[in-house]
């Protein structure tokens, strides 16, 4: 049995003998006697660090992870390149075992940390600031979608179709408590055009919500959109992949008052979905608006630059039930693993793994596109690096036979509405992928597609 | 070169002492055209071909330029200024800063977990599924719960996911008038916020002197428009609720449902399960409880365990089990999705690992030591300031440094003093209830004479208030800053490196 408590026999006894108490047993003696104690029989026994090694690698090792197979799969998660110094640095007692720094002085280090990742966040989404984190990206686009429905009273929410369906999940989730109205803004031809919008536009609109690139792939141009909104005094926001925002335009430069994302593909492993980073930015007019921590810049009482939590009137331990929001903890660690691996790469090398991450998706959706009874869908419109196609059989069963081939396919998009359906699939390739790995899927797949067709 | 976080663990007597040296900004440190990690071997050359400009950013990234080796260098000197359980005793109160063992991070790194693909199929994810559902059924026998969901990814979403919870069985009952949640005055900020932003209105039940939630009081607030009373247990004054089964008995007699704040699970972990105690929801805070570490804020995770009535509405998607294959389902009846995937796999594995290598005689230990050692310190630290509640603690108590206030000195001076001697501060000014509040959590992890060092410094500086207040009142000397100006720092806030704006 493991054991983290460091007392010896000796010192238990005389701590006990100290508070004038017999036995460990009568320090619960306010609880309710009868109800002390329970069997725990699942519990078992207890282990060491080998025997509980061992059990957790028995799970781990009967998962598909992406050291057993090639994965072409994205859908809000991504495999790419994290350098080792990111596990490193965060590993690090000093900012892995802190709390939420309270006490400014004896945390300026992972202050001034969540300060860089602010800068960072910010310079990337093109927005005036960016806030300490939020649970992930999902939560994040939920919680801008509440700031909107406060700021502007109003209770209906337009939700372009290209965001991901699992972030609109959570919106409504969020917002179903305090009444608000979530309509779709429908697609057409893989993007929301302007003419899908405008007749939805009205004095009830709190905000549009629209996604960089969309959760089908493609990259929507938003030109004229701000002045839409703006117009019917309704809120834009956008909701981004980070990683995109290598080489695509930023929230800041389409003019989003509000601008959120996942900020997984920064240096976080895919963990089986969690923990993740939740991205919010804003334009300064919402500085004290918007949830979660902030830290700033100031000077301490000798004058010395210092960092602290600041604009805390916002916040849960201070407003209470009138808080912004109810976050307490976020995802500091993680927001420190996104700013280690944007200061690694470095703009030039965040625009070399954005522009392979495109080159390899248009690579691998060519050759799709070469292979008989495979259909690519929005053939003419700008993708990112993720893009859909569709087969004459279930992608699902597309899906099995490739995982027993060794590579993890595109998401089949059974029970998925707008472009989803049965035997559409939608495909991903990071900057990770090699060549030989897109020529070996491929290949994968015209074995399979011929004992399909019987060619 | 630089000083390390080096800090003398005593004798700091509040003179001058010597700060270590603050690093400078990422942005001051970059150099144009400098590269650290290659992320590909060959870089596409020209413009991405699929993309028109006109979807092209612009705008500059604005991203630092640095070699690795100064990246490395420039986060290893910022840890040097911060401070965590591996380097100082952490009396944080209510945040159970107890060790986080090491193996645990292990767990979630290995492959087949940490490159694990969220959206796999099935059939590649069966040793994932089952590990989160080993998790689950060892929450509900811990927490005396009938089923339980790993989505929440810290307390206060797991508080949020109780109300929507409640909401949603009211909706089902035709009892949506319940619009109302009641919340002890001595509450966290999360409770009354979560409330608020499931739509509930929050009607607060002030505390009797004693501190205990007082019944006349609850009588009066509760009403048949009560949805939900959630009660922290044990309080965060430290105490258990003595009248806590009369307090059930009424709330039940409303038809209102009971949310267990577990934020303090810890005095009951293996010994008390709040299901027995008759609450019908509750979170558990793994990164408190279960020794998952808090990450400077975070990831932590929030699981919620329920009674049998409310498990058809719990988050989507979940984990069942059929025969010994593993699936994730949806639910219509479901609250809906809360996050993006499942859970917070990574901090949740751990706290697996953790639950599995304590087994049950070491869960009980966890909290029967860390009554001890509160209970310890707590006598050790009697008659220095008044403390709250008669008789024994629980994991924590308070302490008051309102009697201070005549020599000018408060309780946050006395934290900062406490910097100073080489530990982190306790939690101050919450309790809300209790004027000049330090709220003191020393977890079963610390051992005796890191108690009776603390306890002597703790004396020694509140001696201070009479002999050398401004000593107490320059206090902190020997962080990297004295104290910062918070009031600057909100009246026109800085939120990024101006430096940024200069960079491509």
């Amino acid at each position: 049995m493991a054991d983290f408590t460091p007392h010896t026999v000796e010192e238990t006894r005389e701590m006990l003998e100290f508070l004038g108490l017999s036995s460990l047993q009568d320090l619960v003696r306010n609880y309710p006697v009868e109800q002390t104690f329970p069997l725990l029989p699942l519990a078992g026994s207890g282990m060491t660090e080998r025997e509980v090694l061992r059990e957790v690698e028995g799970w781990a090792r009967k998962n598909a992870g992406a050291s057993s197979v090639v994965v072409f799969r994205g859908a809000g998660s991504y495999e790419h390149f994290i350098p080792e110094a990111v596990p490193a640095l965060i590993g690090r007692g000093e900012f892995l075992t802190s709390y939420t720094p309270y006490q400014p002085e004896a945390s300026q280090g992972l202050l001034q940390a969540i300060f860089e990742f602010q800068t960072a966040v910010s310079s990337l989404f093109g927005m005036d600031l960016s806030n300490a984190s939020l649970y992930d990206g999902a939560t994040a686009a939920a919680e801008a979608c509440l700031v909107a429905l406060r700021h502007t009273g109003r209770p209906t929410l337009l939700v372009s179709e290209g965001l991901d369906p699992a972030v609109v999940s959570v919106i409504r989730t969020y917002v179903e408590g305090v009444g608000c109205r979530l309509v779709r803004v429908p697609m057409s031809g893989g993007l929301t055009r302007m003419s899908d919008l405008e007749p939805l536009l009205s004095e009830d609109v709190a905000a549009f919500i629209g996604s960089i690139p969309t959760f089908w792939g493609t990259v929507e141009d938003f030109s004229g959109f701000r002045e839409a909104l703006s117009g019917k005094g309704a809120l834009f926001l956008l909701h981004a992949n980070p990683h995109s925002l290598s080489l695509l335009r930023s929230p800041g430069e389409w003019g989003a008052d509000l601008a959120t994302g996942e900020g997984q593909p920064l240096g976080i492993p895919m963990m089986g979905g969690g923990p993740y980073l939740g991205l919010m930015t804003a334009s300064r007019s919402f500085m004290r608006k918007i949830p979660g921590r902030l830290v700033g810049q100031t000077v301490d009482r000798e004058g010395r630059v210092a960092y602290v939590l600041t604009l805390q009137a916002r916040e849960q331990h201070i407003r209470r039930e009138k808080a912004n929001s109810n976050v307490c903890t976020n995802e500091t660690l993680l927001s420190l693993a996104a700013l280690i691996y944007l200061s690694l790469l470095g703009p030039e090398g965040f625009r070399e793994a954005g522009a392979s991450s495109h080159a390899n998706a248009m690579k691998l959706r060519k050759g799709l596109s070469e292979i008989d009874g495979i259909r690519i869908l929005h053939p003419d419109v700008p993708h990112f690096h993720e893009f859909l196609v569709e087969y004459p059989m279930p992608a699902r069963e597309v899906s099995r036979m490739l995982l027993s081939r060794g590579y993890l396919g595109g998401l089949p998009l059974e029970g998925y509405s707008g472009p989803g359906g049965p035997n559409r699939m939608l495909w991903c390739a990071t900057e990770v992928r090699t060549g030989a790995e897109i020529d070996g899927v491929l290949s994968a797949l015209r074995e399979i597609m011929s004992g399909r067709t019987g060619k | 070169m630089k000083e390390a976080s080096v800090v003398s663990p005593s004798g700091a007597s509040g003179t001058a002492g010597t700060r270590p040296e603050m690093e400078p900004s990422l942005w001051s440190l970059s150099r144009s055209g400098a590269r650290g990690v290659r992320p590909v071997s060959t870089p596409v050359p020209g413009d991405p071909p699929g993309l028109p400009p006109h979807l092209l950013r612009e705008r500059p990234l604005g991203l630092p330029e640095l070699s690795e080796l100064e990246t490395v260098r420039h986060f290893t000197h910022l840890s040097h200024l911060s401070r965590g359980v591996d380097t100082h005793f952490y009396p944080l109160g209510s945040c159970t800063m107890k060790y986080n063992p090491k193996v645990m991070d292990r767990v979630p790194a290995l492959s087949g977990f940490s490159d694990l693909h969220p959206l796999t199929d099935e059939e590649g994810m069966q040793g994932f599924l089952e590990a989160l559902w080993t998790l689950s059924e060892l929450l509900k026998e811990v927490l005396g719960m009938d089923a339980v969901t790993l989505a929440p990814a810290a307390g206060a979403h797991g508080e949020l996911t109780g109300i929507l919870l409640a909401r949603k069985y009211f909706g089902s009952r035709n009892e949506s008038h319940r619009t109302e949640i009641l919340v002890p005055d001595s509450a966290h900020g999360t409770n009354p916020a979560s409330a608020a932003m499931g739509g509930f209105t929050v009607r607060t039940v002030p505390s009797n002197p004693s501190g205990h939630i007082d019944l006349e009081a609850l009588d009066k607030t509760l009403s048949d428009r009560t949805a939900l009373v959630m009660i922290t247990a044990p309080s965060t004054l430290g105490l258990f609720e003595e009248e806590l089964s009369e307090v059930v008995r009424r709330v039940r007699a409303k038809g209102a449902l009971l949310y267990m704040d577990g934020a303090n699970m810890n005095a009951f972990l293996g010994v008390l399960r709040p299901g027995d105690l008759g609450f019908d929801i509750v979170h558990i805070n793994t990164h408190k409880t279960l020794a998952t570490p808090h990450g400077g804020g975070g990831p932590g995770s929030g699981p919620v365990g329920v009674k049998a009535f409310l498990a058809p509405f719990l988050p989507n998607p979940r984990v069942v089990r059929s025969g010994d294959r593993f699936h994730v389902e949806e639910s219509l009846d479901s609250v809906g999705r809360i996050r993006s995937f499942l859970g917070s796999s990574g901090v949740l594995l751990r706290a697996l690992a953790y639950m599995r290598m304590l087994g049950e005689d070491g869960l009980r230990k966890v909290a029967l030591y860390a009554l001890l050692n509160a209970n310890y310190l707590r006598k050790k630290l009697e008659g220095v300031l008044p403390g709250t509640g008669e008789g024994l603690c629980t994991h924590e108590f308070v302490l008051s440094a309102r009697s201070l206030e005549k020599s000018g000195i408060h309780a946050i001076d006395l934290a900062k003093a406490l910097l100073d001697a080489g530990y982190y501060a306790p939690t101050v000014y919450f309790p809300l209830i209790v004027p000049e509040a330090l709220m003191i959590e020393p977890t079963e992890c610390e051992s005796r004479a890191m108690l009776d060092r603390f306890a002597e410094d703790f004396i020694r500086i509140v001696g201070l208030s009479r002999t050398d207040p401004d000593a107490l009142h320059h206090a902190p000397s020997r962080t990297p800053v004295s104290r910062p100006d918070e009031v600057r720092a909100a009246r026109d806030p800085i939120l990024a490196d101006p430096l940024r704006d200069l960079r491509r």
